[in-house]
């Protein structure tokens, strides 16, 4: 292809170009004399920041800085980039480490944290706000996520986003639509379509009312009137733009509608052991509470510009009953993680072990169903690679059902998603425990098939929820996610970087508070090599822990996880150790291995030593299994597993050209 | 002549960057953050989209199109991002997304109601396009950064700025400078592309 004009010269310098900003990565001074001495205090930004030798500026020129600055402010501001050539000088004044520590304390930021929390969640927006600057209502589907969110600004608890219970958040009113066929509302407001509807729900409400003081056994006829779409007053009240992600349950709270809607629903006498009128005027009055309270989130008197700014809602105020249930598992959650009658709650658990613990359930045939074999599906080995950990998670969801509707242990029934039912007290035999006497149930959270005491336990979502917040795994998993979402998620992590950012974020965490200890890594994050790269290498670690020579040492991808469980033994190679983990060497044929050797003392192939390496990773056997005889994390034991297959992979592709 | 050719030097320029890399991780901005990024830069309405210029919003469209851009597609708890990579499918809607955009932006001088009044300030000047007065670097240098901000390096607009400095813009109206140097703006990696 021809190369126009005066754009040819403009080809040769892009490779330069990246290649001056990955050299001049790095640096600038900080200084401690910061505006804000809380800041100062809390420690946001560590010393591992990516930084250049003594005496040379970071930044070639002021172009590169505002490169970094544009991308910072984009990436720390929820998307909102520089605002105008005042602002963009301000920045200029300042040094890398300052930029961070302002943006850490921009009300913006709090925006950046509710889309990083989503995506943490697995529900990942485009953006958390509309281009009108209004938040999108997909985020109070995750209460966690904005509660979380909101006491980061407040240097609250960030780690709220790990908890069960949640608030209710409410957005404004949505826009309502005027109905066509509906004199009143065309040409309206929207205001006074909301009006309008309230005026028609009063007066279908009373005159059904009306009806039932007339005809008050009548379910029949009552039923005919309420599931009409022209008489049913439940009907216009819905139609106030109240989100469904709030309105789903509401109106069909026992309490409210739901009562009267059951009665209606097949006609069963059990149903209808009460007063219809007793329960209509139940309703109207939670009705009127529902509307006097829903008018103060009209649009425009409320409209929260900032993430601290939406505001939670009691849903009693809005006519739930007492009984009303709102935990991060929210109406996005039921639609998406539904349980069928043969899948047993593992959709549930999966997404757990991969948001939570950023487990893939990468199959490794390293676990042994041993003793504990049920002649189940998930007990037969290649099965058991991923079950011995999905299905004690999926048992901490026991006693949920379709929607998350709590089994009713009254009928012993539960309902799935897939519309059958079971008898409950045999549903919760599958997770009863026949290989210990220690605990009733084999629930929990497994990090090891056959070693309990590595395992945490439990029985419901309170214990899982408590377990997770308590794993080291889930901390861990939490700071990649910062890594991912700040870079990319094809971008390497050096595991001892990771390990070091996590010390980091517990060491703050426990003297300060968890929001104090995150902002400290998303500083480190975003003035770390990584993020300052233009063009970054997806397989090349920027970033390590500091005091960290990496010359000669395996891959960085694994180089630290092979420090913490191998290299005590594969140190250096000798008569009874053939195999040097420390030692990252170039082979005959170009490609790269360990020193490993066989009993004449020749180098193993690349292929012969990663075929042994997954070999004794995944070794069923105890004595072959490495490490031997000692604890490896699932984390790593999946990282170091993966990678090695993946040499393998490379080696064949490498060897079919 | 115009688009086609800019889109293809813009496309070569990414296959020149990534030859440089092992194993190259740049994926479209996605539709969502490449609208925003329009919208809060250059128009004047919130509520106009790029969508409109692939038929998004049309009954025959709706957003099925979109989602072949770049997006986070969340069912609920399992977003994925979807479509970034780089294909002759989403690199075509890209291309029919700017090269619309761009023919309205090159009628700013005539119709200002599309983009905002930062922009209609630093871009009128090139109206006089290709009068002397307009063809300097100055003005140039206000639209690239109108447009681009700071997500590209020097050498980026530099190598831009030389070419439509050059003699193959030499005497072109201020309507085809304006859409072929905005779309060459649109269509350059660093733009599109998330690094």
């Amino acid at each position: 292809m021809k190369k126009p004009g005066g754009f040819s010269q403009y080809y040769s310098r892009i490779s330069l170009v990246a290649l001056t900003i990955v050299a001049a990565s790095c640096s600038t001074q900080f200084v401690d004399d910061l505006p804000n001495p809380d800041v100062v205090k809390a420690k946001y930004v560590p010393m591992n920041a990516c930084e250049s030798p003594e005496g040379k500026p970071f930044f070639p020129d002021d172009w590169q800085k505002k490169i970094w600055i544009e991308k910072t402010v984009k990436a720390m501001r929820g998307g909102q980039g520089v605002r105008g050539k005042a602002e963009l000088s301000e920045f200029m004044r300042l040094n890398r480490r300052q930029v961070v520590q302002k943006l850490l304390n921009d009300p913006f930021f709090a925006d950046t944290v509710l889309d990083f929390n989503m995506y943490f969640l697995g529900s990942k927006l485009g953006a958390v706000r509309n281009k009108d600057g209004s938040f999108s209502n997909e985020v109070i589907g995750f209460p966690s996520a904005v509660a979380s969110a909101q006491n980061t600004v407040k240097n609250g608890d960030y780690l709220q986003l790990l908890k069960l219970h949640q608030p209710s958040f409410i957005l404004p009113l949505g826009e309502v639509t005027a109905d066509k066929e509906d004199p009143n509302e065309v040409g309206k407001s929207q205001q006074e379509i909301r009006r309008v509807r309230i005026k028609e729900y009063r007066a279908r409400m009373q005159k059904l009312l009306d009806w039932v003081q007339a005809n008050p056994n009548d379910w029949d006829g009552f039923c005919k009137k309420f599931t009409d779409g022209k008489q049913d007053p439940n009907g216009p009240l819905q139609g106030l733009g109240l989100h469904f992600y709030l309105s789903f349950d509401l109106f069909f709270d026992p309490d409210f509608f739901g009562k009267l809607y059951n009665g209606c629903f097949d006609g069963k006498p059990e149903n209808r052991n009460f007063a219809i009128l007793d329960a209509l005027k139940a309703a109207q009055a939670k009705s009127e509470l529902h509307i006097k309270n829903i008018m103060e989130f009209e649009p425009p008197a409320y409209f929260p510009a900032t993430v601290d700014q939406i505001r939670k809602i009691d849903m009693k105020d809005l006519g739930a009953s007492s009984k009303y249930r709102q935990t991060m598992f929210t109406f996005p959650a039921k639609v998406t993680l539904t349980n069928s009658s043969t899948n047993y709650n593992r959709k549930r658990a999966s997404y757990i072990l991969k948001r939570f613990f950023c487990d893939d359930l990468t199959p490794i045939n390293v676990e042994s169903p041993g003793d504990h074999g049920q002649k189940k599906h998930g007990d037969d080995p290649s099965c058991f690679a991923c079950h011995y950990k999905l299905d004690p998670m999926a048992g901490f969801f026991k006693d949920q059902g379709s929607f998350f509707t709590p089994a009713d242990l009254e009928k012993d029934e539960l309902f799935f998603d897939d519309g059958a039912k079971v008898k409950y007290s045999n549903y919760e035999k599958e997770w009863l425990e026949t290989g210990s006497k220690d605990r009733k149930w084999r629930i929990g959270y497994i990090r090891a098939a056959g070693e309990s005491k590595h395992n945490e336990y439990g029985e419901n979502l309170d214990d899982l929820f408590r377990i997770i917040g308590e794993a080291p795994e889930v901390r861990q998993c939490l700071v990649r996610r910062v890594f991912q979402y700040f870079n990319t998620e094809d971008q390497i992590l050096d595991a001892g970087y990771l390990d070091y950012l996590t010390q980091q974020f517990n060491t703050i965490a426990k003297k300060k508070n968890s929001s104090v200890a995150f902002k400290s890594v998303v500083g480190s994050v975003v003035l770390g090599c990584t993020f300052a790269q233009t063009d970054p290498v997806a397989d090349r670690c920027y970033d390590s822990a500091p005091g960290v020579d990496s010359k000669g040492s395996p891959p960085c991808k694994v180089n630290f996880l092979l420090q913490k469980n191998c290299v005590t033994c594969h140190n250096v190679v000798s008569d009874e150790n053939p195999l040097d983990l420390t030692k990252w060497i170039s082979m005959p044929d170009g490609s790269s291995s360990f020193h490993h050797v066989d009993a004449t003392g020749k180098q193993y192939s690349r292929n012969q030593t990663f075929e042994m390496i997954s070999d004794r990773l995944s070794s069923p056997d105890p004595e072959l299994r490495m490490p031997k005889h000692r604890y490896m994390t699932p984390g790593d034991l999946n990282e170091l597993y993966t990678w090695s297959n993946s040499v393998l992979k490379q080696a064949a592709k490498e060897a079919r050209k | 002549m115009k688009p086609l050719k800019l889109m293809a030097l813009g496309l070569l320029v990414s296959s020149v960057a990534a030859a440089e890399v092992a194993a190259p991780m740049a994926g479209f901005r996605g539709f969502v953050e490449t609208d925003q990024t329009v919208n809060q830069r250059l128009l004047r309405s919130p509520k106009t989209s790029l969508g409109t210029y692939v038929g998004e919003g049309t009954k025959d469209f709706d957003t099925a199109l979109l989602e072949l851009m770049g997006v986070y597609k969340s069912t609920g708890l399992t977003t994925g991002y979807q479509n970034a990579q780089p294909n002759g499918v989403n690199l075509l809607l890209w291309y029919l997304v700017f090269s619309g955009f761009s023919e309205d932006f090159g009628k700013l001088c005539e119709d200002s109601s599309l983009l905002n009044d930062e922009t209609l300030t630093l871009a009128k000047p090139l109206c006089a396009w290709p009068a002397a007065s307009a063809r300097t670097e100055e003005n140039l240098e206000a639209l690239w950064l109108q447009v681009m901000r700071y997500d590209a390096p020097i050498e980026e607009y530099q190598a831009w700025r030389d070419f439509f400095l050059g003699p193959e813009f030499e005497k072109v109206s201020h309507q085809e400078l304006l859409q072929s140097a905005s779309f060459a703006i649109f269509m350059n990696p660093y733009f599109l592309l998330r690094k």
